[in-house]
């Protein structure tokens, strides 16, 4: 009986950590769509998913039906991605990622400060009603967790075939390998930028949505993913997805199964969670700072 | 009289800090995102050993290599990282940091944090604290100007154009960026230590975000190698903010306020960095 119980225990834990998990990597896939692109690190992701929550968030609140109140999301996400390529393509085009980082960063902390001044700092719920709770036996999955789940798979097959067996992916995969040639080949990679930061804006509020469904809404909703997500891509390797979507999963379980299963007198709280994601980022980063399945190279 | 020493005190310290961030981000083009991280740890690790029992001396000691030991752990990162990943990772310390202060409950005080620190005798009073901090300033900014207008500060500069052009020049840029972190991890618990013996209050907010934009903000308008563009920058950084202070706004309000007139600073700036950088080439 009591095995059964710490098993279901485990089992639980691991569940929680398969939706965080793919929280994590859906909100890395759009940081390495936009990476590979503009060889910058597009940090403003994270309140870019917090503003478009907070867009469903204010229509909901003001008796919009859903159908309008995403609409309303999709209007801001165009209007963030505008923001956000007008902000980084003079340093996209210049080949300087130090003050793209930094502008991005710039962006993602101002946008969160006008979301702050705007809605408060107080959580929010998404929906008044309790939202459906799936049950297997004692495993319990909420319907966000369960949609995040299955989207993450939906959107991962749909990525990897976009990348691997479409012209619109070999176009994106080779201007990620050398941007100069792409261009003599009349790529215009002025508007690929474009696309893929409209594209990534869009799946970043769909992981900020199905996270404030599951937590609350709050402007720093999407700050910690994004920390975590631009973690596991530099673990798993900027310019390996898989290694990236391992480094996912692997930054959100072991923490959380630490954390879970301490007891007694090493009982850890969940504030300890980031500093465990900063210790095995660390870690990780130290033993293999090319990425987890990246093989070194000689540089001359 | 209380606020404009006040005013001064914490504009000595945001200078102290800067003059880190100005050596490794502005002009090392070291994306040092930890000197919060440091500015905190020395501010807790001094207050945690003052309060257990140490005299100031001691703690000093004690804050000294405690931020020793953090800033070579930043350098040890920097040596195995690419810039950017090192910008993410020292960023991340700032997250970790907080939530080790806020877990660490019996040693930290926790999320209600350590009240009643008192000052040593010498700065007892806050105008003795300001006269303190002046006289730092002066030492630091002075010694910064000499060593920008020396070989390793031009090696330093030469280091945001080209290291490869500075390896074969004959200098080690490892060893003068290692130093660079190690000289701004130092100023930021210099900083932290101060600013805490101002305030006497410590608690997990006491280094974050706002303290992240406010340095990189300051840094990078402080872009050229010349101490009274550091100044500057940093007087426009801390008395712009206390402008929206004279307008009716609720209190909750200010902080977030604060933190995006910084961001859309920065962004100017950074947009404008051609023009503010039309200098000749020392490489």
């Amino acid at each position: 009986m009591f095995l059964t119980l710490i098993n279901m225990f485990i089992l639980q834990l691991l569940l929680n950590c398969l939706v965080i998990g793919t929280q994590v990597v859906l909100l890395a896939v759009p940081l390495y769509l936009v990476y590979s692109v503009s060889r910058i690190y597009h940090l403003g992701l994270g309140a870019t998913a917090a503003s478009l929550a907070y867009a469903i968030y204010f229509g909901i609140d003001h008796g919009w039906p859903l159908g309008y109140s995403i609409l309303l999301a999709i209007g801001v996400a165009i209007i963030i991605s505008y923001l956000s390529f007008y902000l980084l393509e003079p340093f996209a085009k210049k080949n300087n990622s130090f003050y793209g980082l930094l502008t991005s960063f710039a962006f993602g902390l101002g946008l969160e400060a006008l979301l702050s001044i705007i809605f408060g700092t107080d959580g929010k719920f998404l929906f008044n009603q309790v939202l459906p709770i799936y049950s297997w036996g004692d495993l319990y999955l909420t319907q966000a967790g369960f949609l995040t789940i299955i989207t993450g798979a939906i959107l991962a097959i749909i990525t990897v075939i976009t990348l691997q067996m479409t012209p619109w992916g070999r176009i994106l995969r080779s201007s990620a390998e050398n941007i100069n040639i792409a261009t003599s080949l009349k790529i215009n990679v002025s508007k690929l930028r474009l696309i893929v930061i409209l594209i990534a804006s869009l799946m970043a509020g769909f992981i900020g949505t199905m996270t404030s469904l599951n937590t609350v809404l709050t402007p720093q909703v999407g700050f910690n993913l994004i920390i975590m997500a631009f973690a596991a891509l530099l673990i798993g390797g900027v310019s390996n997805l898989k290694g990236t979507i391992i480094a996912g999963y692997v930054l959100v379980l072991v923490p959380e199964l630490l954390i879970g299963l301490s007891y007694s007198n090493y009982d850890l709280s969940a504030n300890w969670k980031m500093v465990l994601v900063f210790l095995i980022t660390t870690i990780l980063l130290i033993w293999r700072p090319n990425g987890l399945l990246t093989k070194t190279q000689r540089q001359a | 009289m209380g606020y404009l020493l006040t005013i001064l005190a914490s504009f000595f310290e945001a200078t102290i800090i800067t003059i880190g961030a100005h050596l490794t981000i502005s002009l090392g083009g070291i994306i040092f995102f930890g000197l919060p991280t440091l500015y905190s740890a020395g501010a807790y690790s001094f207050v945690i050993a003052n309060t257990n029992g140490y005299s100031f001396y001691e703690s000093g000691i004690i804050t000294t290599v405690v931020v020793l030991f953090i800033s070579l752990l930043f350098v040890l990162a920097y040596n195995r990282l690419s810039s950017d990943s090192f910008a993410i990772f020292s960023f991340t310390s700032v997250l970790a940091f907080d939530a080790l202060v806020k877990s660490w409950d019996p040693v930290t005080g926790g999320i209600l944090g350590i009240s009643g620190i008192t000052r040593p005798l010498a700065v007892g009073t806050l105008s003795q604290l300001v006269w303190l901090e002046l006289i730092i300033l002066i030492i630091l900014l002075i010694a910064e100007f000499i060593f920008l207008k020396s070989r390793y500060g031009r090696t330093l500069l030469g280091l945001r154009e080209n290291t490869q052009i500075i390896s074969s020049l004959g200098a080690s840029y490892k060893k003068l960026a290692f130093s660079m972190i190690i000289i701004a991890s130092f100023l930021a618990g210099i900083a932290g230590v101060l600013t805490v013996w101002r305030i006497q209050f410590l608690d997990p907010s006491f280094a974050g975000m706002s303290i992240v934009i406010k340095i990189a903000t300051a840094a990078i308008l402080a872009v050229k190698p010349k101490i009274r563009w550091l100044v500057g920058s940093v007087l426009l950084i801390s008395l712009l903010p206390e402008v929206i202070r004279f307008f009716d706004l609720p209190s909750m309000v200010m902080g977030h306020l604060r933190v995006l007139i910084y961001t859309i600073i920065l962004i100017i700036v950074l947009r404008n960095l051609s023009n503010l950088l039309n200098e000749k080439r020392l490489v």
